[in-house]
């Protein structure tokens, strides 16, 4: 297991390609929804050498209906959106429930360790995007040539 | 509007309009366009168009009427930063663009839009003209 690792040793392997790809494909994999295609919200993925950039469009949803939580490696997004009918009113159209988007629970498994204590979420136009940061031991680290 | 007791609202879609989630790989992210998806209803005094727009922000939405045509348009600019490294992409980020067939009985002057967590609230008043109006009976 890479954290079990001792720091600073043999973490230039974390960097080898075979090593990334299966980082990936354990992150691509929802546990608890089953296909991607049907999971609720639909999620963009992104890292950079610090973190790892979870991102779902929840327009409607303020933080208060939103719970963000991780447990080991297991980041889940949970919310439920009720909004009020508005009384008297005749529906012409009504898109935006469709999908699940009113109730919703979707966990994902990450890959790389992460410093669970450190994870921030933001909502902003409906857009909401989770930073995790990876452990010291997952980040990408330069190892200096001294001189002999 | 010409908003019928069934579904016939006159929502019209535009050719550039696509459906949101397909093809997850495509690269030209920041020059595709999507439908919003709307809720649509109507009491007494207004009609109500609320659209998830997320990512829009208000300096961003454009909004005209033009010939009995409501347009909604909204650029988005892309959130992900050039030099991170795509793990999972599941659905595209790009402009918004929906239009709405409006009929007479709406007062096009006194429309109203507001933004919020993502969703565009339109409120369209009704002319007076189109309003329900009681009509009363006097004795003689």
């Amino acid at each position: 297991m890479l954290t079990c690792r001792v720091p600073g040793m043999f973490n230039e392997f974390a960097a080898a390609p075979e090593v990334e790809r299966l980082m990936s494909s354990f992150f691509a994999s929802p546990t608890a929804t089953g296909g991607a295609a049907q999971a609720f919200p639909p999620l963009n993925v992104w890292e950079d050498a610090d973190s790892l950039h979870v991102e779902a469009e929840l327009p409607g949803f303020s933080m208060e209906n939103l719970e963000i939580t991780t447990l080991s490696n297991e980041l889940t997004i949970a919310g439920s959106r009720s909004e009020a009918a508005p009384e008297n009113a005749t529906f012409h159209r009504r898109e935006r429930a469709a999908g699940g988007s009113s109730q919703f629970r979707r966990t994902l498994r990450i890959g790389v360790p992460i410093d669970a204590d450190q994870v921030t979420a933001r909502l902003e136009q409906g857009v909401l995007t989770v930073t995790l940061p990876k452990a010291a031991a997952a980040k990408p680290r330069k190892i200096e040539v001294k001189a002999g | 509007m010409n908003c019928g007791t069934n579904d016939t609202c006159g929502c019209t879609q535009t050719d550039t309009t696509t459906a949101r989630r397909i093809d997850p790989r495509a690269e030209d992210r920041s020059t595709a366009t999507f439908r919003p998806n709307v809720d649509i209803h109507e009491t007494g005094e207004e009609y109500v168009i609320q659209a998830d727009v997320p990512g829009a922000t208000p300096e961003s939405i454009d909004l005209n009427v033009q010939s009995g045509v409501l347009t909604l348009r909204a650029g988005v600019a892309g959130r992900t930063p050039g030099d991170s490294r795509a793990i999972l992409n599941e659905y595209r980020v790009g402009a918004y663009e929906r239009s709405f067939r409006i009929g007479e009985g709406i007062d096009t002057q006194r429309i109203g839009a507001e933004l919020g967590r993502g969703v565009l609230t339109l409120r369209l008043p009704k002319a007076d003209a189109a309003k329900a109006r009681k009509i009363e009976v006097r004795a003689v």
